[in-house]
């Protein structure tokens, strides 16, 4: 450390200016630096001056310098031992640090709930979850960070505190609220996958979306206080995720900034924990009698004990808001209770006060936000969203979305010509601006086309790879192989005539091809979350997709825009057609099976399976219909009547089913998961037949044909491979090279002669089935 | 974030609240990297340094309730660093004993330069507690400049590149380049005075 006493340098030149000249430049904050500016062109030429302005900068802390040099590239790496450490060392729970037993929390948290598991890596295993870490421990549950081997991510996993686990009220709610918080799918939601109990201790869990970034929470701890068009955005994201929630009923209670999660890169707004403190206070008053927590951000009628409505959010968010801008809360007091006091009677400190550089009409929506009075609040989230919506899509930088995974790298389009991409749309867009204007000028009939060429962008696309014969032990390799190239496949379909191929992916496109030609047709981008399911309908004309966002569409081959949405609420896992085309089912994340009548758009009947449906069939004639979940079973319902209950539940599996199929003769189910067998029923009596084993790991699809009078099964799976059997014999027939390191899914086309399957590495490849 | 407004505790007190896990955070964020700065300085490798962390961390958590302030004993940053050091003499020490491997042979030196009161470690230790400060400071005010005058900065303070170099990827002149530097420099010497104040209060 420099610890001589440094003397101002002297000048070096006679027209050097005076040292109140340099401060003045020194302290004009940020406004603009005139080049031309006599003071600042000596300072450029003048060594003299530039160490003088060093120095007046740092002076008092002259270290400054020494410290900031290299201050980035010095810091530990990212992947440096040391960011674990203070995770660990921060996580560390109060009372296993002082060694204390703390007031309230006469327990330690043991995780002897957890089965072992054969990596020491991990913590153990929970139903089919590995766990990797705890990330945290609130007032009801314990967030765990799991890895999900089915569907290859990471995944949160919150389960109820194991100390409430005998407390029967607490299970219920935790479980009812989750339910309800799984219920609503929207962007700025934490999306939650699955509500599930575990097996072995009977605790519920719930499987969340994990979200990489940090807490708001966090970030004003890191930074202080936001930067104003910072908070209008969030405020517009948080009340877009607020109305979505409220539409839903659902009330978040507990809106502060640890529940408002900032997801990398671009720093979209998050809510989660929906209703969780409910739950949590009903227990702690049924425990204790009185409620604690922090009251910072509570809603006067909160504060007061009466009964809150959708608006207590609204408050909290105006709270969160005006710290985001102040650097600290509008009400602040020495006591838990001398804030409830301030938050129920005392007027804000107004924020201008903090933050000078706030438009008025941004104050007027806090302090709207802030009324005592409900009624005096905006009526509701959506409202506000509605008046932050024009501000926000002003200022909004779009951030550009890099794909997550590129599958290859001789076919990927690279990122120029996803550039040129958008620079031809808005050409086109142009284009059509042009004959229109010119429309109007000199009346109709100029006809000048502007619709999009498709040999426009043929130039745009990918070939698709022709594949090298590979060694016979890997199974058959495919003819030809389609990318999607953005990231990974989930859902395959292919028309009646094998003409038309459509595959889903991770991030919500669906890809068309020709298959014959080989040519990408187009790309369908109105899906924002993974497409699941894929469909045709028996006219070969239309078909269906099921995605996580909860819509479920309707498409002609033909045209660029769905035809029909409807909306499942929840994130839509399974999709199936009935053999007459006139209606499908679905299976979404929350259990329920839903059949829908296409004309009306309306379902016709609604079943509970539990757990998540992951697959779902119809017979032949549409009269039944067989859905599988991570609850383990498989369920048939018969449509005929009104019975809500299933016809049958197959005998339970050691873990999730994750792929079922009836075949076109209607005699037999076929149903495989997590056991990596493939278990055959009777249709009718649901006896168990066989089961065909061959697969190294989980399975993942199944896929019925008819080959003349021969009936086929295709399986895909973990393991990469896709097989082909004899589901009367048992015997497996074929091998195909899958996919690596999972086939995700597996149809026949065109009658059985013809094998799709797409995986995690991003492609879709075909086969000829040879007899 | 603000204040937990239930208390105004000093951070010490703060830790032996065992419920306060806030205020734990807050000090293992500004701390942790100031000891493992100042280990790797001393020859440790990444993750001994980690480690040693944790170690000297924990050592805090469980003498929290034991500590007592007193300014005339000197500062908390003071008594941290010389348990940090105590503990990385010992393992410097330890491994001196037991090379662990034989490519270590740099133990016995580095253990040598450590004992060596000519080595400034005490000013490397406060060179790495200035740093943590104006990484936080930098946080704090970067969002207060635009991003030419920032750049300007970090190219040449941070980065420590000539002015003009600078100046011409960010077309300007080299003085105002100076300036903007300068105005930077200015900004963050506030807040870090701001920080230092708080953090003396530990």
């Amino acid at each position: 450390m420099a610890t001589t006493i440094l003397k101002m340098p002297t000048c070096s030149r006679v027209d050097c200016p005076p040292e109140s000249e340099l401060e003045e430049l020194i302290g004009a904050g940020d406004t603009p630096i005139d080049r031309f500016d006599r003071v600042t062109e000596h300072v450029g030429d003048c060594e003299g001056c530039q160490k003088r302005l060093d120095m007046l900068a740092t002076a008092e802390v002259p270290v400054l310098s020494e410290a900031l040099r290299g201050i980035e590239a010095d810091s530990a790496s990212r992947h440096s031992a040391l960011w674990k450490a203070l995770d660990d060392i921060a996580g560390t729970s109060t009372s296993s640090r002082s060694g204390r037993v703390p007031t309230e929390r006469t327990d330690e948290l043991k995780l002897d709930f957890l089965d072992k598991s054969p990596d020491p890596k991990l913590l153990g295993r929970l139903s089919t979850f590995d766990i990797v870490r705890v990330v945290g421990r609130g007032g009801m549950g314990v967030v765990l960070h799991a890895y999900d081997p089915s569907l290859q991510r990471d995944v949160a996993l919150k389960i109820l505190d194991p100390n409430l686990g005998s407390n029967v009220t607490a299970r219920q709610r935790f479980t009812r609220e989750a339910r309800a918080a799984a219920a609503v799918s929207h962007e700025n939601i934490v999306a939650v996958h699955l509500v599930d109990e575990d097996p072995k201790s009977g605790l519920p869990f719930f499987v969340m979306q994990l979200v990489a970034g940090e807490s708001l929470e966090q970030r004003l701890r890191r930074v202080g206080k936001l930067p104003f068009q910072d908070v209008v955005r969030l405020a517009a994201q948080a009340a877009a995720g607020l109305s979505a929630a409220h539409a839903s009923g659902l009330i978040h209670r507990d809106i502060k900034p640890g529940n408002m999660l900032l997801e990398s890169p671009d720093d979209r707004l998050k809510l989660t924990d929906f209703g969780l403190a409910r739950a949590a206070e009903d227990l702690r008053l049924t425990k204790t009698g009185f409620v604690s927590g922090t009251p910072l951000y509570m809603a006067p009628e909160q504060a007061k004990g009466d009964e809150a409505d959708h608006r207590a959010d609204l408050f909290s968010l105006g709270v969160v808001l005006y710290e985001a801008l102040a650097g600290k809360p509008p009400f602040e007091g020495k006591t838990p209770l001398a804030v409830l006091r301030r938050v129920a009677d005392e007027p804000h400190v107004a924020l201008n006060k903090y933050s000078p550089d706030v438009p008025k009409w941004f104050e007027d929506v806090i302090d709207r936000l802030l009324s005592k009075n409900p009624d005096d609040r905006y009526a509701s989230a959506a409202e506000l969203a509605a008046e932050l919506a024009p501000f926000v899509s002003k200022h909004r930088s779009q951030p550009c979305k890099i794909p997550t995974s590129e599958p290859c790298a001789l076919v990927h389009p690279s990122s120029l010509s996803r550039r040129a991409l958008r620079k031809w749309k808005m050409k086109v867009a142009l284009l059509m601006t042009i004959p229109f204007l010119l429309g109007i000028l000199a009346g109709a009939g100029l006809g000048v086309a502007a619709q999009p060429a498709p040999e426009t962008v043929a130039v745009l696309q990918p070939t698709p790879e022709i594949m090298i014969p590979t060694p016979a032990d890997e199974g058959i390799a495919a003819n030809v192989q389609f990318p999607g190239n953005s990231g990974p496949v989930w859902s395959v379909a292919a028309s009646p005539d094998g003409q038309t191929l459509v595959m889903g992916l991770e991030d919500g496109k669906i890809v068309v091809y020709n298959v014959a030609d080989r040519k990408l047709r187009f790309t369908l981008e109105e899906h924002t979350g993974t497409v699941w399911g894929l469909n045709y309908f028996p006219d070969g004309q239309r078909f269906v997709s099921a995605s996580d966002d909860g819509t479920v569409k309707i498409w002609d081959t033909d045209k660029r825009s769905s035809a029909k949405s409807l909306p499942v609420s929840s994130g839509v896992r399974c999709v199936a057609v009935a053999g007459h085309g006139r209606s499908i089912a679905t299976g979404d994340l929350t259990g329920e099976v839903l059949v829908w009548d296409i004309e009306d758009e309306k379902p016709i009947r609604k079943y509970n399976h539990g757990g998540t449906v992951t697959a779902i069939a119809f017979d032949k004639l549409g009269l039944t219909i067989a859905s599988a979940g991570s609850d383990r079973t498989v369920k048939v319902w018969n449509l005929m009547n009104d019975d809500t209950k299933p016809r049958f539940t197959l005998p339970i599996q050691k873990g999730p089913v994750y792929g079922v199929a009836i075949s076109p003769d209607d005699g037999l189910i076929a149903a495989a998961g997590w056991e990596g067998i493939i278990k055959i029923w009777d249709q009718k009596s649901g006896l168990e037949l066989r089961e065909l084993k061959g697969h190294e790991n989980d399975i993942w699809s199944l896929s019925f044909a008819m080959r003349g009078k021969e009936l086929i099964l295709a399986s895909a799976g973990q393991d990469g491979s896709v097989r082909v059997w004899n589901p009367n014999t048992g015997d497996q027939v074929l091998k195909f090279k899958g996919h690596k390191p999972t086939t995700h899914v597996v149809r026949f086309g065109r009658d059985g002669t013809q094998l799709f399957s797409g995986g995690r590495d991003g492609f879709v490849r075909v086969w000829d089935v040879p007899k | 974030m603000a204040e937990a407004p239930l208390t105004r505790a000093t951070l010490l007190v703060r830790l032996k609240d065992i419920d306060d896990s806030e205020a734990w955070t807050e000090f293992v964020q500004l701390y942790g990297p100031v000891v493992y700065g100042f280990a790797r300085k001393r020859g440790l490798q990444d993750s001994d340094a980690a480690d040693m962390v944790q170690e000297v961390l924990r050592s805090v958590a469980r003498n929290a309730d034991r500590m007592v302030y007193d300014p005339k004993k000197g500062t908390f940053r003071g008594w941290l660093y010389t348990v940090t050091r105590n503990k990385i003499y010992n393992f410097l020490s330890a491994q001196k004993r037991r090379p662990r491997a034989a490519g270590d042979v740099g133990s016995q030196e580095r253990l040598e330069s450590y004992a060596d009161p000519s080595n400034d470690a005490e000013a490397d230790w406060e060179l790495e507690y200035q740093r943590r400060l104006s990484s936080k400071a930098m946080d704090r005010v970067k969002h207060e400049f635009q991003p030419a005058t920032w750049q300007a900065f970090l190219g040449t303070a941070v980065e420590g590149r000539p002015a003009v170099e600078v100046g011409e990827s960010l077309k300007m002149t080299s003085g105002a380049v100076y300036v903007a530097k300068s105005r930077v420099l200015a900004r963050l010497r506030d807040e870090v005075q701001k920080l230092m104040a708080e953090a003396e209060h530990w």
